[in-house]
């Protein structure tokens, strides 16, 4: 008399039992690989940041606030205390990159000059080269930034802010910032500049109002939009 | 739509090509093959008469003008170790401890009648002749060894240390047999452990053999049906994997174990063009109509009149 | 004759000057190249004087050593990807793989041509290779399919690259009727490569009281064409990622931005082709009733290691992946499953075959050398044709021309 063992592992019978069970555990993983994609999804969701339409933008103008300082190089400048400034990017620059996906920020103790590169963000997987706008010492770098890159997008001049620096040459760097009316005829130039690379086949792209994650550059040249970006940040 | 039916013709001759070269080509070669040649020859080894003397070995090494050996005939040390054929010695005796004492054993090439490496051999060079050698063609072969990885019993050497390599092997001593003479060994075994005939009589003299003495002999003819019949046959007292010989070979002949695979060549040539080309056609209609669907022209719709005149 | 010059100044030499070029050439990949290069082809010329033996570790017993087993074994399956890409894009209309589609079939065209290399290493009677194709035939043999299939699909996968090639010397006429035929050549590539990759696991059906019984089935042809399958895939994904990392001047900047979703893609593809792999590995044990072979020493622990280690793990790194959207751990379970199929070809053209032979030897430092010193060669011609011609990047003269 064989027992259940014998039977099972000396017959067909294990065969087709292993058989049946692969179909059952087949359609489990399937289902457990596809679940990821859900999840990845939703999270892209969430993270997804309102930029408006490109043409409200053109004609609506960019922000400006009125305290700040803003260098050529599309970097503002705010006072906080003492001889320590914030710096940041503007709204100019975060939609002309589009969502900001990290920072690469030198660490504290390092010595930037104004107007060379001294900080950049990465959009599209690349690291895009800013301006510093003054000379001074890295005290501290946004901690948020770490996790919610996003901020610079959503808060450009608050939340979004890149490092704080000791700047004691802060009154002769003023010199080469704009500010005040200087700083809106000088945005209004270079929003006029940026209309005139408009190509026609852009006007329906840019009427759709719903959430876009690219910046503005990419839709402008495409995957030439590197080299606007460095046209208009003022980067080598 | 003129591209796909061009590419269906170019797949359908390719196929019929493919087709026209395999299988009745295999049967042809099998054919080659005849497993129930009465004629043929073979040897049958008492392996409980042997003694060990290795004259079947000095005289294969003569017949064959093979090059003289490291060791000397009559130099016994040699069974401390088991041999094998080689490209300098067609066959070899080895000495083995068994149930019933120290027994002796003479391999070589068993000369089957559906040969492993005629089956293997891509180039054809092996043959089955009629007098029962299976020969190997030295003009055709290309040295890729397949012939030994197929032998279940090992028997092909091959010139590892020549620049133009050959297999060497026992050929049954061909050109004698073919003039009426005993093979080498057989014609020099003093106490006719090693007996040369037609193998429908050696099988039955074995027969015989084991009936008048059953104490004396294993009631089974190794090589009667092992690999398909071999024609190199055996008798012994004791079970046969105690003198080296596998027994785990089974019956059929290799060749069979290759069947199957080879059947389901044909079936793959044709079965995956059609659906392969079913796929593509099916791919290219869903992408035709989702493109139809987003309002985009076909390109294909040209009038042939204006194409012919704008080239 | 200006022309010329200009072509091969910008397509030879990169557009450098000769002596700059040269200069560039002194890089420490490049040393040790080539001081492989020196110590083995002075091996491969010794072999050819002096014969096999001098350089190739065969014996009667054994007759393929390491070198076959890499050469032949090894190198068809990793080289199993043009087909695989082919029919995703062609076939299966999978169109955002096309930036695959040609680094797959020149993996697929450089490493059958090599596998053709290692056999005229191999080879008794190199010079013979013809033969099976025009002097005899000995169509009983499923070495002589193989022989025909992969000189068939040389030039199959050859066709499908040659636009490549058409575009590199700029002939626009070739390159189109090269494009016409493509859905063509990749069906009857299918076609070869099913019969192929299985047939190199047929070769082993003629060996049944050789190879150790927990490797041994029937259905060998079967586990060699699945197997092939996810190797292919495995190896795309390792192609991009080296070539990505090392030639990325060389890659359209566009493709940077979809090779993470891509690599996901195919990572799910390997993944469920891997889960079927392992559940048809139980079932041929099944069949043989070998359970009480499992747990034997080595070769029911090597089995276990290959199945659990090689198949079931990376299978689950590979659906982990694509759970999270983690390309890094893809990339990781890629190159844990081609590590498990070449474990696998060279344990059953090698250590498991004859395993119950004693004496067997499988280190051998010479052969291990040629080894080496023939896949740097293929490593440095796949580097050169990806530097000059249009693989991984669209021909500046000929954007946008796809179908």
């Amino acid at each position: 008399m064989q027992s259940l063992f014998d039977l099972l592992t000396y017959t067909k019978g294990i065969e087709y039992i292993i058989a049946v069970s692969f179909l059952l555990v087949f359609v489990w993983f399937w289902k457990f690989a596809k679940g990821g994609e859900m999840v990845t999804v939703a999270v892209e969701r969430e993270e997804r940041v309102r930029v408006p339409g490109m043409l409200e933008n053109l004609i609506g103008g960019f922000l400006l606030p009125r305290e700040y300082f803003y260098h050529q190089g599309h970097t503002w400048v705010k006072p906080v205390e003492g001889d320590v400034v914030a710096i940041g990017l503007d709204d100019f620059s975060q939609k002309l990159l589009g969502r900001i996906e990290g920072i690469k920020v030198p660490s504290v103790g390092t010595l930037l000059k104004q107007g060379e590169k001294g900080l950049s963000v990465i959009a599209n997987s690349i690291p895009v080269d800013l301006l510093a706008p003054v000379d001074g010492e890295v005290i501290a770098v946004n901690p948020a930034l770490q996790e919610t890159p996003g901020k610079i997008n959503r808060d450009p001049y608050g939340e979004g802010w890149l490092v704080k620096v000791r700047a004691p040459r802060f009154r002769a760097n003023r010199s080469g910032l704009f500010s005040g009316e200087l700083a809106k005829m000088w945005l209004d130039e270079v929003r006029g500049r940026l209309m005139t690379r408009l190509s026609p086949a852009l006007g329906t792209v840019a009427l759709d109002a719903g959430p876009a994650v690219s910046g503005i550059a990419e839709r402008v040249a495409g995957e030439k939009w590197n080299d606007l970006v460095k046209e208009f940040l003022m980067v080598e | 739509m003129n591209r796909d039916r061009r590419k269906f013709l170019k797949l359908l001759g390719f196929g019929t090509v493919a087709l026209g070269m395999e299988p009745g080509s295999i049967f042809a070669s099998i054919d080659d093959i005849k497993i129930n040649r009465p004629d043929s020859y073979g040897v049958l080894c008492d392996v409980t008469r042997c003694v060990g003397c290795r004259s079947c070995e000095e005289a294969c090494n003569t017949v064959n003008r093979l090059p003289a050996p490291d060791k000397p005939f009559d130099d016994y040390a040699v069974f401390e170790e088991k041999r094998r054929p080689t490209s300098k010695a067609f066959t070899v005796v080895n000495q083995y401890q068994t149930s019933k004492g120290t027994l002796f054993r003479k391999i070589q090439c068993n000369h089957c009648l559906e040969p492993a490496c005629a089956t293997a051999c891509l180039v054809h060079a092996y043959q089955k002749m009629p007098e029962g050698s299976v020969i190997w063609d030295e003009k055709l072969c290309i040295g890729c060894r397949y012939c030994m990885h197929a032998c279940p019993f090992y028997a092909p050497a091959f010139e590892y240390e020549s620049p133009v390599p050959r297999i060497r092997k026992c050929t049954l001593c061909y050109d004698r047999i073919h003039t009426g003479q005993l093979p080498g060994c057989v014609e020099a075994c003093p106490v006719e452990a090693l007996i040369f005939g037609k193998r429908s009589d050696l099988i039955r003299i074995a027969r015989g053999r084991i009936s008048k003495s059953p104490e004396r002999y294993l009631d089974h003819i190794y090589g009667e049906l092992e690999a398909g019949g071999t024609s190199w046959m055996y008798l012994s007292s004791v079970p046969f994997h105690e003198i080296g010989l596998n027994t785990s070979v089974g019956t059929y002949p290799m060749v069979e174990y290759t069947r199957g695979f080879l059947s389901s060549v044909p079936l793959v040539l044709v079965i995956w063009p059609a659906l392969l080309s079913s796929f593509y056609a099916f791919t290219k209609r869903n992408s035709e109509i989702k493109k139809h669907n987003n309002g985009e022209h076909k390109e294909e719709v040209k009038n042939p009149v204006h194409a012919k005149g704008v080239e | 004759m200006n022309e010329i010059k200009e072509w091969v100044s910008e397509n030879i030499f990169l557009g450098l000057e000769v002596k700059e070029y040269l200069r560039r050439l002194i890089t420490p990949f490049n040393i040790v190249a080539a001081g492989i290069l020196i110590i083995g082809i002075p091996l491969i010329i010794i072999r050819y004087m002096q014969g096999l033996g001098a350089v190739i570790h065969g014996s009667n017993d054994q007759p393929f050593s390491l070198f076959l087993g890499w050469g032949l074994f090894c190198g068809v399956p990793l080289a199993a990807t043009g087909y695989i890409m082919a029919s995703a894009v062609y076939l299966f209309g999978m169109k955002d793989y096309k930036p695959l589609l040609r680094p797959a079939v020149l993996t697929g065209f450089v490493g059958y041509f090599f596998a053709v290399i290692f056999l005229l290493v191999d080879l008794g009677r190199p010079w013979r290779l013809p033969y099976p194709m025009v002097r005899s035939f000995g169509t009983a043999s499923i070495l002589f399919l193989i022989a025909w299939h992969v000189a068939l699909y040389l030039t199959v996968q050859f066709v499908e690259f040659s636009p490549a090639v058409f575009e590199w010397i700029n002939t626009r006429k070739l390159r189109k009727w090269a494009e016409g035929i493509a859905v063509g050549a990749t069906i009857f590539g299918v076609i070869l490569s099913t019969l192929h990759q299985s047939a190199l696991g047929a070769l082993y059906l003629l060996a049944p009281t050789k190879l150790h019984p927990l490797w041994y089935s029937p259905n060998i042809p079967i586990y060699f064409f699945i197997s092939s399958i996810y190797a292919g895939l495995s190896m795309i994904i390792i192609e991009s990622t080296l070539v990505y990392k090392f030639l990325p001047g060389r890659v359209d900047p566009q493709n940077f931005k979809v090779i993470d979703r891509l690599t996901l893609g195919l990572g799910k593809a390997a993944s469920f082709v891997m889960i079927t792999y392992f559940f048809l590995k139980i079932i041929g044990v099944a069949h043989g009733a070998d359970w009480h072979l499992l747990f034997t020493r080595p070769y029911g622990y090597q089995f276990l290691i290959e199945v659990f280690g090689f198949v079931l793990l990376p299978c689950f790194m590979y659906v982990f992946g694509v759970r999270t959207g983690d390309a890094k751990l893809i990339r990781m379970a890629a190159f844990a499953s081609v590590a498990g199929v070449i474990l696998n070809r060279l344990t059953i053209s090698m250590f498991a075959l004859n395993w119950e032979l004693p004496h067997r030897e499988f280190i051998a430092p010479k052969e291990f050398l040629v080894i080496l010193t023939i896949i740097t060669i293929e490593i440095l011609i796949y580097r050169w044709v990806v530097n000059r011609l249009p693989v991984h990047r669209e021909h500046p003269k000929f954007t946008g021309e796809e179908d």
